[in-house]
């Protein structure tokens, strides 16, 4: 299937230890957190921004954001949202997308969209995260849009230049 | 392309009121207080405070804002900072940045004590200056000597002529 990620507007790429970016393909409905995000509002698309700016950053705050402590799910992560009653998450999975150039800079890459009546996280959703982070072709879809700087392991020393 | 919140006003505007609600949500958080007990406190119904934390209130007044410290403990203080981006291409600095570099150098509560760290600290690093590394030929009181990872590090004064040529 064709993979691409997709880097969201008015958020500094390189700037920080760790950013975060869409996975899209056309031709698989579930894979739908950018289409969901690009039909927020205008006001709920900057919260949105807010809050993938203060987590790039490093901040915590698990009110909008968080990992998961169970086993098999620690490398996925989501981004939450509550509107009128209706809880909204943005789930998606964490990834080390240069082990060579700069080995701690970290993405997380947001696949799918969800909106239910209860605050707890749907195992299926996660599921579906995990079978995604491990595709070949989704690591390489990453990949080439985060590739490798030159620099070899010094790039990690420069990454305010990139 | 420029940091979001480079749009206008509103948008910068929004980002560190975000920042400011995200401080009350953790010390919320690290308090162990629920939104109504801030509610009762703050003598507003759960879901103003609900509203507020999940950022669908946004446009608070800093009499607000200082409300809502005030009922968690803590304090508010509007910082003017310059980072050499005129044109905000990069965006804000969080200011938990700023809390937590006040906290590391110790909470000063003045600008003399501001001076007196940073004093302290210029003058310790230029002492450290005019000092050399050196290991110290060390035998245990066994008589043998002791190995590399246990041999103390010692500061050793440089020649002072040399120190003195490097401060002049």
């Amino acid at each position: 299937m064709p993979f691409s990620v997709h880097r969201i507007a008015g958020l500094k790429y390189g700037q920080d230890r760790q950013d975060v970016a869409f996975l899209e393909c056309s031709e698989d409905a579930d894979i739908n957190a950018k289409e969901a995000f690009d039909g927020l509002s205008e006001k709920r698309q900057l919260e949105m921004r807010n809050k993938f700016d203060y987590w790039k950053r490093g901040g915590h705050n698990d009110l909008y954001f968080h990992g998961f402590n169970e086993i098999g799910y620690r490398e996925c992560f989501v981004f939450k949202r509550k509107q009128a009653g209706t809880y909204y998450r943005f789930y998606g999975f964490l990834i080390h997308p240069l082990p060579l150039s700069d080995a701690r800079y970290r993405l997380c890459i947001l696949v799918s969209h969800a909106h239910k009546n209860q605050a707890n996280t749907d195992p299926n959703e996660l599921n579906f995260v995990n079978v995604m982070r491990v595709r070949v072709d989704v690591i390489t879809a990453v990949k080439k849009e985060f590739p490798e700087k030159p620099g070899g392991s010094n790039a990690t020393l420069h990454r305010s230049q990139r | 392309m420029p940091h979001y919140t480079a749009a206008n006003d509103e948008a910068f505007i929004n980002r560190i009121t975000f920042d400011f609600i995200a401080q009350m949500a953790n010390r919320l958080e690290t308090c162990k207080m629920k939104q109504s007990e801030l509610a009762e406190k703050l003598e507003v119904g759960d879901s103003a405070v609900s509203q507020v934390l999940n950022l669908s209130r946004m446009n608070l007044t800093l009499k607000l804002m200082v409300r809502y410290a005030r009922a968690v403990g803590m304090k508010v203080a509007v910082v003017a900072y310059d980072d050499h981006d005129p044109n905000n291409e990069n965006g804000p600095v969080g200011s938990e940045i700023f809390s937590s570099s006040w906290e590391k150098i110790g909470r000063p509560r003045d600008i003399w004590s501001v001076s007196e760290i940073n004093f302290a600290a210029t003058h310790c690093l230029c002492t450290i200056s005019d000092w050399k590394l050196g290991w110290a030929n060390l035998t245990t009181s066994e008589g043998a000597l002791s190995t590399a990872m246990e041999t103390p590090l010692y500061l050793i004064p440089k020649d002072t002529k040399e120190a003195n040529t490097a401060h002049a």
